[in-house]
């Protein structure tokens, strides 16, 4: 955010009425066609000039693109343009799908601002791929799904792995994200996000973590994922495997986060160096696993 | 005169733009549009520093409704306030990364933005330097090689063929020699970073150069006259032909004081064909290319006897002006007259450099070189009680100035007035508020740790000993007052508390006393600037002495027609009375445009009050000694010279709590306490307490301009450049005002409104510093600066944390 513009640069923009009208809009123009949900990355790219676009595809006048559900045992449908304040509210009204769902509720509060919140999505919040997003964490640890639909097919693309950098996907141009599924969590399960921010608005190391069954080496689960500290949102899959072994938590989590920190790629800008990000990591990490465990978080 | 006795003063009034501003109503000079007007946008250096070979901008005139582009061959005049080092648009070179090289005007400012990519400028790099005391080498890339050339006012020395724009020293005592007395020396050196004012407005400019030589202009300054001078004085135009307006103004903080881009839009209006010109910063714009604040180095020395009394003190800031030191050269002197505090010293020896680098240039700021230097002096205090097992309000208790002793000093040789303010009041209101004595309840993770820190500000305003005002009180038909002054209202409340003064004076109720939002050379009276928290002093005694006048006129044409002499009248309640004989009285309404007799026979006509401020006592500084040259009597003023009409005392103190595991500093209770002299307005008092509070909550803990590899801003916006916000705000903030008159304040009033950061960041480190015995001299305290001072200083603190939490994590095995 650094560019002198007041302007947008010219695009021609559409806000189709349907799904169908929208796939075909895109199936025309290809590339030069970008889908705006909430605008907040995109109004944000083009005012900035780093992206083009001959056509922005509005995609909030799809009806069938706002929705919250959730199915028990499957989980938790939030629609692309569902707002994140919408999200939240509806959490809020639902006490028990809140808990089951508390790192999302978490990060949600702390993605952006309540200002923002009214236009950001989560679906957009994780597509924009930049390396400090809230939602992503959560993502991962739900086993997050994104509903991808073109004229030539529909596909469920897991989170993970989604995205590739700012702006960059593994989506193809002529694909809508309809709709994004948080999976139904473990049995037992507790979850928590921190977000720890340092002169910034973003977070220098962003946690969200799961944990079911502490002290239960036989049911124990333990999920971890982390953004703001790595260029891309990162599942801590070798950690999470070493809560299988019948040792007790505590020691685990020392065990885990050592792991961690010697495989993690971490980034280093003028806000915090890489040894500090990976030791806070350690420090972030180890409270919110342990709190989560004690049933303190 | 008792509290009681006042009406209005007092009271808590809410300002009346606070109702435009809260509902969105305000006109902003952002918001202004003028028939036919064309909107200009710069183009930007994108190298630190170069010879300009040539700037082509054919490309840029075959946009669709651009007008025309101009260079700074157009227009190859520098301006400023103190050293004229600014340049319009750059003349020949470019010096920072952002420096303005050229100008479009358009249409529309679609056209403009489309246009100034299509500029092309041709560089010739030169080396760049971006650090003070690289600057300061022999061999140096010199910025400004033709400074003897500029025009610079009388206060200030800047060193032709090298990097200082101005070179300060203030010696007292016997200087560095003192310290041979000292039982305790401590040496440290100290940073602050760049940082940017932060006001909700940008620099926004609207400007028409008319045919017949009038420059209309409407603009986001703190106040009317310093722009309309220094741009009649660099374009050499009349000042009269200029009309300087100013409508509401979103923030300020120094940051829009002496001239902005005035100048400039005014001669692309004229290139333009002579139509309104709007120039408006994007924040990125602002930040990158716009003055912000300088950052310093400063290496301090301080001496102690062992009872804890200061013998000796020695500093040098190497202040880093960035490309233009223009107003910044005023911010490092002030911080060297004021470098001893509220204490006093025998033996000093200050000196205060303002160095050119290759970055953003730099202005005013408010504080004003006092949150610089206390954050050196605040600091080494609390090091020095640390070492001498002293306790921080004792050592600082012993210390300080006295009012009214002769000895005493400021650091500059002049006495310190009698009535300047209870300067032990306020450190003991301030230890008392925040429970000094009770050692603060500790958090239950054994990681964290909870401190209390005190810190003691003066601040005085830093303007020219020849810098006066002038006040109009004019009545309308209704004996309702309209008052003209020429005094910014960008948020600070001093425009609400000079109409309280008046109605207090005048014994009328408020809704009586008209103010206007907005500001114009063309009918406001001078005033020389809206800075230095000295409107309500300088300006409040111009109205009241605008009252008097009034009152006397009034009294004029009332003794005529009750046939008492004036001496026995006075004025109340919209009346005029004979002292005690209130049953004779008129009604002002029928005094203020004349009194009419029965046949219709005038007796008098309008009534309007004239009132100034002089600060006679006021003379420069002699930049080599820091003493005010000999005062002339026949100003009437015996005494030596002054720096400053007033000072104002405080103190901040603060409960902190701090991981020591991540580095993070929670304020949890602060208190804020100033000798004010009177409070006029209690809302806006508390208003600008709880601001300044937190605006040096801000710069303690996040405000930090980044630097990229060649010297450009790398944060221009709010995400990265952070600001406090609403979450960061301590629940538990104490404020208390001590008033003991000034006997020329107005009602004893002195201005406080930059005070109330000053002491606020060093009492955090203060706070710190107790927790831990660790000394931060670096600013921001961020999370890593904070955890990185405590693993050097102490690492067995932070060892021990670890251990505790090893323990507490191992408490949830079994």
């Amino acid at each position: 955010m650094s560019a002198p513009y007041f302007t947008l640069p010219e695009f021609k923009y559409v806000k189709p009425g349907s799904l169908e009208e929208a796939l075909e809009i895109l199936d025309e123009h290809g590339e030069e066609a970008k889908i705006m949900n909430g605008g907040i990355g995109v109004v944000a790219f083009l005012k900035e000039r780093l992206m083009e676009a001959e056509y922005i595809v509005d995609i909030k006048g799809i009806p069938e693109l706002k929705k919250i559900e959730y199915i028990p045992g499957k989980g938790l449908y939030v629609g692309a343009t569902t707002t994140v304040n919408e999200l939240i509210e509806f959490l809020e009204k639902s006490p028990e799908v809140r808990e089951k769902y508390r790192a999302l509720y978490e990060a949600s509060t702390h993605l952006a601002d309540a200002i923002l919140r009214n236009r950001a999505t989560i679906v957009g919040d994780i597509l924009e791929g930049l390396p400090y997003m809230d939602a992503p964490g959560p993502a991962l640890i739900f086993e997050a799904e994104m509903h991808a639909v073109s004229k030539s097919g529909e596909r469920w693309v897991p989170v993970d792995g989604i995205v590739m950098g700012p702006m960059m996907t593994q989506l193809q141009p002529n694909e809508i994200v309809t709709e994004i599924i948080f999976k139904e969590p473990p049995e037992g399960a507790r979850s928590g996000y921190v977000k720890f921010a340092s002169r910034t608005e973003y977070g220098i190391v962003n946690v969200a973590a799961l944990v079911a069954h502490p002290n239960d080496p036989g049911k124990r689960v333990v999920k971890i994922a982390y953004t703001g500290a790595t260029a891309l949102p990162y599942r801590a899959r070798e950690a999470e495997e070493l809560f299988k072994k019948p040792e007790p938590f505590g020691k685990l989590v020392e065990e885990a986060v050592k792991v961690i920190q010697d495989n993690v790629e971490v980034l280093e800008d003028p806000y915090a160096s890489a040894d500090f990000r990976k030791y806070l990591m350690g420090i972030l990490t180890t409270q919110l696993l342990v709190k989560l465990a004690r049933g303190e978080w | 005169m008792s509290k009681q006795a006042f009406k209005v003063l007092g009271k808590p009034v809410p300002p009346p733009d606070s109702y435009e501003k809260v509902t969105g109503t305000a006109p902003y000079t952002f918001d202004m549009e003028l028939p036919g007007m064309l909107y200009a946008k710069l183009v930007t250096s994108t190298e630190p520093h170069a010879r300009i070979k040539s700037i082509d901008y054919s490309k840029a005139l075959q946009v669709p409704g651009v007008r025309i582009v101009a260079t700074g061959r157009d227009f190859p005049v520098r301006i400023g306030i103190y050293v004229g080092d600014r340049d319009m648009l750059a003349i020949e070179k470019a010096l920072w990364v952002g420096h303005p090289v050229a100008a479009v005007v358009a249409e529309s400012i679609k056209a403009a933005e489309k246009a100034i990519d299509l500029v092309e400028v041709e560089y010739d790099p030169l080396p760049p330097v971006f650090d003070v005391e690289e600057a300061l080498k022999p061999d140096a890339p010199l910025l400004h090689p033709d400074i003897a050339n500029y025009k610079i006012s009388p206060a200030f020395k800047p060193v032709p063929g090298t990097n200082i724009a101005n070179q300060f020293r203030m010696i007292k005592g016997e200087g560095e020699a003192g310290f041979d007395k000292a039982d305790l020396v401590i040496e440290k050196t100290f940073k602050m970073p760049f940082l940017h004012h932060a006001y909700m407005e940008t620099w926004n400019t609207i400007a028409h150069y008319k045919v017949t030589g009038d420059i209309e202009i409407w603009t986001s300054s703190q106040s009317p006259y310093a722009p309309r001078y220094l741009m009649a004085m660099s374009l050499g135009v009349p000042v009269g032909k200029i009309k300087m307006r100013i409508p509401y103004v979103g923030g300020g903080f120094g940051g829009k004081a002496g001239v902005l881009i005035e100048p400039l839009v005014a001669m692309l209006s004229k290139k333009a064909g002579y139509k309104p010109v709007k120039l408006v910063m994007s924040r990125a714009e602002q930040m990158r290319s716009m003055p912000v604040i300088a950052g310093y180095k400063a290496y301090a020395k301080i001496g102690f006897s062992k009872d804890g009394k200061i013998v000796a003190y020695k500093v040098r800031f190497l202040f880093d002006t960035g490309a233009f030191a223009d107003y910044t050269v005023n911010v490092a002197r002030t911080a060297g007259y004021a470098c001893t505090g509220v204490y006093d010293m025998p033996n000093v020896y200050c000196e205060s450099l303002a160095i050119y680098t290759n970055k953003v240039p730099t202005t005013a700021i408010r504080g004003f070189g006092y949150p610089e230097n206390h954050w050196v002096l605040e600091r080494l205090m609390d090091m020095a009680a640390r070492e001498l097992r002293m306790d921080p309000v004792k050592i600082r208790s012993i210390n300080l100035l006295r009012p009214g002793d002769p000895t005493s000093t400021t650091g500059y040789g002049s006495p310190l007035r009698a009535d300047a303010g209870d300067i032990q009041g306020v450190l003991k209101t301030s230890a008392e508020l925040i429970e000094w004595d009770k050692e603060p309840e500790q958090p239950k993770e054994p990681w964290k740790i909870r401190a209390k820190g005190i810190a003691m500000s003066l601040k005085g305003p830093s303007q020219p000993p020849n810098a006066v005002d002038a006040a109009i009180v004019k009545f309308n038909e209704d004996a309702s007052v309209d008052i003209l002054v020429a005094t910014g209202n960008y948020g600070q409340g001093t425009v609400n508390a000079l109409r309280m003064i008046v109605a207090e004076a005048f014994d009328l109720p408020l809704d009586k006393v008209h103010i206007t939002w907005m500001n114009s050379t063309e009918w406001m009276p001078y005033t020389w600037q809206t800075v230095g928290s000295r409107s309500t002093f300088t300006v409040g005694q111009a109205l009241l002495r605008a009252v008097e006048d009034a009152k006397r006129q009034i009294f004029d044409i009332a003794s005529a027609v009750l046939k008492v002499p004036a001496d026995q009248l006075e004025l109340a309640d919209g009346k005029v009375y004979v002292k005690g004989e209130p049953w004779m009285s008129i009604p002002l309404t029928e005094i203020v445009n004349g009194y009419t007799f029965p046949n219709g026979q005038v007796l008098g006509g309008p009534i309007i009050g004239r009132g100034i401020h002089s600060p006679g006592i006021l003379s420069y500084l002699d930049p080599d000694t820091g003493q005010a040259l000999p005062i002339n009597p026949e100003t009437g003023h015996s005494e030596p010279g002054h720096a400053t009409v007033f000072y104002t005392f405080g103190s901040t103190a603060v409960e902190v709590e701090l991981d020591l595991l991540t580095g993070d500093i929670k304020v949890l209770k602060a208190t804020q306490v100033y000798d004010i002299g009177r409070v006029i307005n209690p809302l806006t008092a508390k208003g600008q307490a709880i601001g300044g509070l937190i605006m040096g909550m801000s710069r303690a803990l996040y405000e930090e301009l980044i630097f990229d590899d060649s010297g450009g801003v790398a944060n221009p916006n709010f995400s990265f450049y952070y600001v406090a916000r609403a979450k960061d705000i301590p629940d538990d903030i104490r404020i208390k005002f001590l008033e003991t008159p000034q006997a020329d304040g107005p009602f004893g009033a002195r201005g406080f409104s930059e005070n109330v950061m000053i002491a606020v960041i060093p009492a955090i480190a203060n706070a710190i510093e107790r927790a831990t015995g660790v000394s931060i001299t670096e600013l921001p305290m961020t999370h890593e600066r904070v955890w990185r001072a405590i693993k050097e200083q102490r690492p067995d603190l932070i060892e021990k944390a670890l251990k505790a939490f090893q323990e507490w994590k191992n408490a949830s095995q079994g």
